[in-house]
């Protein structure tokens, strides 16, 4: 095992049919000191199964059962509590769900695209960006790193209102608005740390929506969190590396 | 009645007894929260690990002011949802050692908003006085106070009229032996002298757990109905937009720089020279 990188995994599980793959997904992780935290949403039947396969596949593994509240947005930040909460002493932390988008065209590779960051070469390849320089805060798949649209001082995208009090509140005024679409990714964990025992992540959730909610039509507090959660990182003064 | 005994047990001494807990899988606990420093990692970590089902109950102490009531509130959601959710009953009793405060609960009401605004519903706050008489009931949840484990079961149980559908067992001394109280356990499930023959026996949890699922595939069913219809919607926005771009993009260009265009495209080798004259030979090359 290589002990270099303390790695802690923060997956949320939708889906009553993805365990396998996840399993299969995480496998390369195994080969790291890492840390897995699973939340598994309170609707998604089966939960009984899916959690002893987990437990078999990743003994030591700790499973929370929350219920569907801001989507993986608000079972990441459940997990972030968890996170504080067991003191665990990681430096860094990985991101990751069971995305499906049902809704949308390109669903399957929307997927397949994002989890390029865990295959064994990837892992490695982040890990040495990381430890190459202190800039780098996030890394990601690099056709997920959006830009939010921000003109003459303004966000002029669907969640533009709510985004706009959020960078307010929370204080977070990254250099640019670029995020990382999909949530899934590579942080540091000391910059997430450190907003959260700032901002209590689960009051954060409180105020998500409930359900599955899409930011298609209009804009939402949790759509809008999937931009803060790379802009909590950014705002400290790192930068996003695209791989 | 549907008659569910919950031991109740200090988080402490819950830490005490978890290596050998995982042998008796059909205890069920109430573990009883007094300081903010007795939620610790290890008890985290020892909830989410042990097969059995639980509930959380507040000591009116941990209400004072040397604990941050809202980190207890952040605490309480998480020691919740590390219980195994299909046979975890929506309950946080408190135990009060005041009967001022049973009659006037002020955080009972903070404590359920939080908790529905973290997605549970219907959370139910009996409020037993810790203090006061052997049986209680309080909003349809029975607290059954006994002096020890090696009480007589069958004496208690004879006089034992419980109005509540869940009972909370509290033992004046500290639970040592989880043999002894397994065994208690099933004494109280099965005594048919009683009258509480209708205990919950591991077919009953079994089935309690089917009804959760059979509850859960009927939402995941609708949620897939509503996936497809919401496809629908999704997908022809998508198009639409393609369409806006496409217009934007190219449609919006003179006449003659689009047939620019597909010159280029004929002198690049992309398309068929003779494509340009008529719509019957092939247009693109593969």
């Amino acid at each position: 095992m290589i002990t270099r990188y303390r790695i802690t995994v923060l997956y949320h599980v939708f889906y009553e049919d993805t365990y396998e793959k996840v399993c299969a997904e995480l496998e390369p992780l195994l080969l790291f000191d890492t840390t897995f935290l699973f939340n598994i949403c309170q609707e998604t039947p089966g939960k009984k199964l899916i959690s002893s396969v987990l437990r078999d596949k990743f003994p030591g593994c700790i499973i929370i059962y929350t219920s569907n509240k801001g989507k993986d947005i608000g079972a990441k930040l459940a997990l972030m509590e968890l996170f504080l909460q067991l003191q665990i002493a990681a430096d860094y932390i990985l991101l990751l769900h069971d995305k499906k988008s049902l809704q949308a065209l390109k669903s399957a590779t929307w997927k397949k695209d994002l989890l390029k960051i865990i295959s064994a070469k990837s892992i490695q390849k982040s890990m040495d960006i990381f430890c190459e320089s202190n800039r780098y805060g996030v890394v990601a798949t690099n056709e997920y790193i959006i830009n939010e649209p921000f003109e003459e001082g303004h966000f002029s995208g669907i969640n533009g209102g709510i985004l706009k009090k959020l960078v307010q509140t929370y204080e977070t005024t990254p250099a640019t608005y670029s995020f990382i679409a999909g949530t899934m990714f590579w942080a540091r964990a000391k910059p997430l740390r450190d907003f959260f025992k700032r901002y209590d992540p689960l009051e954060i959730r409180k105020e998500l929506e409930d359900g599955n909610v899409l930011d298609n039509f209009s804009g939402t507090i949790t759509h809008s969190w999937e931009r803060m959660l790379s802009w909590i990182v950014t705002s400290q003064g790192y930068l996003i590396k695209g791989i | 009645m549907d008659i569910k005994p919950y031991f109740t047990i200090t988080a402490s001494q819950l830490l005490k007894k978890s290596a050998e807990i995982d042998r008796f899988p059909q205890l069920r606990f109430n573990i009883l929260l007094s300081s903010q420093t007795e939620i610790t990692p290890d008890l985290y970590i020892a909830l989410a690990s042990m097969p059995n089902a639980f509930i959380i109950t507040l000591s009116d102490e941990l209400f004072e002011n040397d604990n941050d009531f809202s980190a207890v509130l952040t605490q309480l959601y998480l020691l919740i949802a590390t219980g195994k959710s299909s046979c975890t009953a929506n309950v946080v009793p408190i135990f009060s050692h005041t009967k001022t405060y049973q009659q006037n609960p002020l955080q009972a009401d903070k404590i359920s908003t939080y908790l529905i605004r973290q997605g549970i519903p219907d959370i139910k706050l009996p409020v037993f006085f810790h203090a006061g008489a052997a049986e209680q009931t309080v909003q349809n949840y029975s607290l059954l106070k006994l002096e020890s484990l090696s009480e007589n079961i069958a004496d208690v149980i004879e006089d034992f009229q419980p109005c509540g559908s869940s009972i909370l067992v509290l033992f004046n001394e500290e639970i040592m032996d989880l043999v002894l109280l397994d065994n208690f356990r099933k004494q109280f499930t099965f005594n048919e002298k009683s009258g509480l023959d209708k205990g919950v026996t591991e077919l009953d949890i079994e089935k309690e757990e089917s009804a959760v699922e059979i509850m859960l595939w009927k939402k995941r069913t609708i949620l897939y109905q509503n996936f497809l219809s919401l496809s629908k919607e999704v997908q022809e926005k998508e198009y639409y937009d393609i369409i806006d771009w496409y217009d934007n993009e190219y449609e919006i260009l003179p006449l003659w720089y689009k047939q620019l265009g597909h010159i280029i495209k004929v002198i690049m080798g992309k398309r068929s020279f003779r494509s340009l004259f008529s719509d019957k030979v092939k247009k693109y090359t593969d």
